[in-house]
């Protein structure tokens, strides 16, 4: 027996009724679950809500996990359809998006950081503005960097619609970022008259 | 080459299969259109941007919460669906044994008639229940819209009341207010 248990005899031990074994399977995904919670969301109490939600309801459905797939693609499976539920739901009231404070690099001038933080929140903004389904696609391909059977399992859609759906959500983002820095341009006009 | 085509290939570059020969076009068509090859730098900036979004640290005491709401959860939930089940299986074991009793025991028993006077005190009993409870839900029913009638004629009544009052006593300021003023005068 290896000395680091794998993800289906986890899932074994507690469907043989040891919670205690669930731990071990939050720290290992706890961080691609929050953090896609957190860009799905766009601020961290919801991210945190939503992503402990989604651990209970892992392990409460832990019968209906299937090892054919990956356990962290049935995680984002529930994480994000989580995620749209709890979007769908706040349609009517606005959340803002959370203040910004990010890592520290320490090689960064306080300049250059200054410019990575305001690009940061120049994407952050721009792909809260897109659609939740399309955010959804954008998020998992290029933040998560999953493949393309990948989000097809956690999305259940077929190949055809991902792509289509990855194709229409960059050049959402691309007319949003050129119309944000537009924007920017107008406003600092505006600031130096 | 086609500006459509580069299109298709600046998607394919960042789908992450592209070969270098395409890699290659898409660099010698940007040399000549300088339409596309603005259409790829702002591409470039975008996804570039987004795929280095910082990952943000997970807040501690997260695992501890999550188990803890494990724990909770599984305390105080009955599973619904497993209720329902005991519930109906329960209820159909009754049923079962109800007509084995009357149709398969009582049957083969040569002094039968004991068994039958007890089956039909079960059954008398069972309409007693079943008709105090029914004479219950319609007392209950029938006294609640009583009550909700009382209460909108009170409240009518009420309402009007107060509304008399408070002209009256509007009434009388007023006629005090104008006695006042002639005296006065």
């Amino acid at each position: 027996m290896s000395l680091i248990a794998s993800d289906i005899e986890i899932v074994n031990q507690c469907l043989a009724g040891d919670v205690n074994a669930f731990e071990a399977l939050i720290e290992r995904y706890k961080r691609a679950v929050y953090n896609t919670a957190y860009r799905m969301m766009g601020n961290r109490e919801e991210a945190e809500d939503v992503s402990q939600e989604a651990f209970i309801r892992m392990y409460n459905s832990l019968s209906r996990y299937n090892p054919e797939y990956k356990f962290i693609t049935w995680a984002l499976k529930i994480t994000t359809n989580l995620c749209l539920d709890n979007l769908r739901k706040r349609k009517a009231e606005t959340v803002p998006i959370d203040e910004w404070f990010e890592i520290k690099d320490e090689k960064d001038t306080p300049e250059e950081e200054y410019i990575r933080k305001e690009s940061q929140r120049l994407v952050q903004d721009a792909i809260m503005k897109l659609p939740d389904k399309y955010r959804e696609f954008l998020i998992l391909f290029h933040h998560r960097n999953l493949s393309y059977q990948e989000i097809m399992d956690v999305t259940g859609e077929s190949l055809t619609i991902v792509k289509n759906r990855l194709y229409r959500a960059r050049q959402m983002l691309k007319e949003e970022l050129i119309n944000r820095k537009k924007e920017r341009i107008e406003y600092a006009v505006q600031g130096n008259k | 080459m086609q500006c459509k085509e580069i299109n298709r290939l600046i998607m394919k570059y960042f789908d992450g299969n592209i070969s270098e020969l395409e890699k290659e076009m898409i660099i010698k068509h940007n040399d000549r259109c300088s339409c596309c090859a603005e259409e790829f730098t702002l591409f470039k900036e975008a996804i570039d941007s987004l795929s280095e979004l910082p990952e943000i640290e997970v807040p501690t005491g997260f695992v501890l919460r999550v188990m803890e709401g494990i724990r909770t959860r599984e305390k105080y939930s009955a599973n619904p669906k497993a209720a329902a089940f005991w519930l109906v299986s329960i209820f159909g074991l009754i049923v079962f044994g109800w007509n084995i009793f009357v149709f398969s025991v009582i049957p083969f028993v040569k002094e039968s008639g004991t068994l039958i006077a007890v089956n039909n005190v079960l059954i008398y009993g069972f309409n007693i229940i079943s008709s105090v409870l029914r004479e219950v839900l319609i007392t209950v029913s029938v006294l609640l819209g009583k009550i909700l009638i009382l209460r909108n004629v009170l409240l009518r009544d009420y309402v009007t009341a107060v509304t008399l009052i408070v002209l009256a006593f509007t009434g009388i300021n007023l006629f005090l207010i104008n006695s006042r003023r002639l005296q006065e005068n």
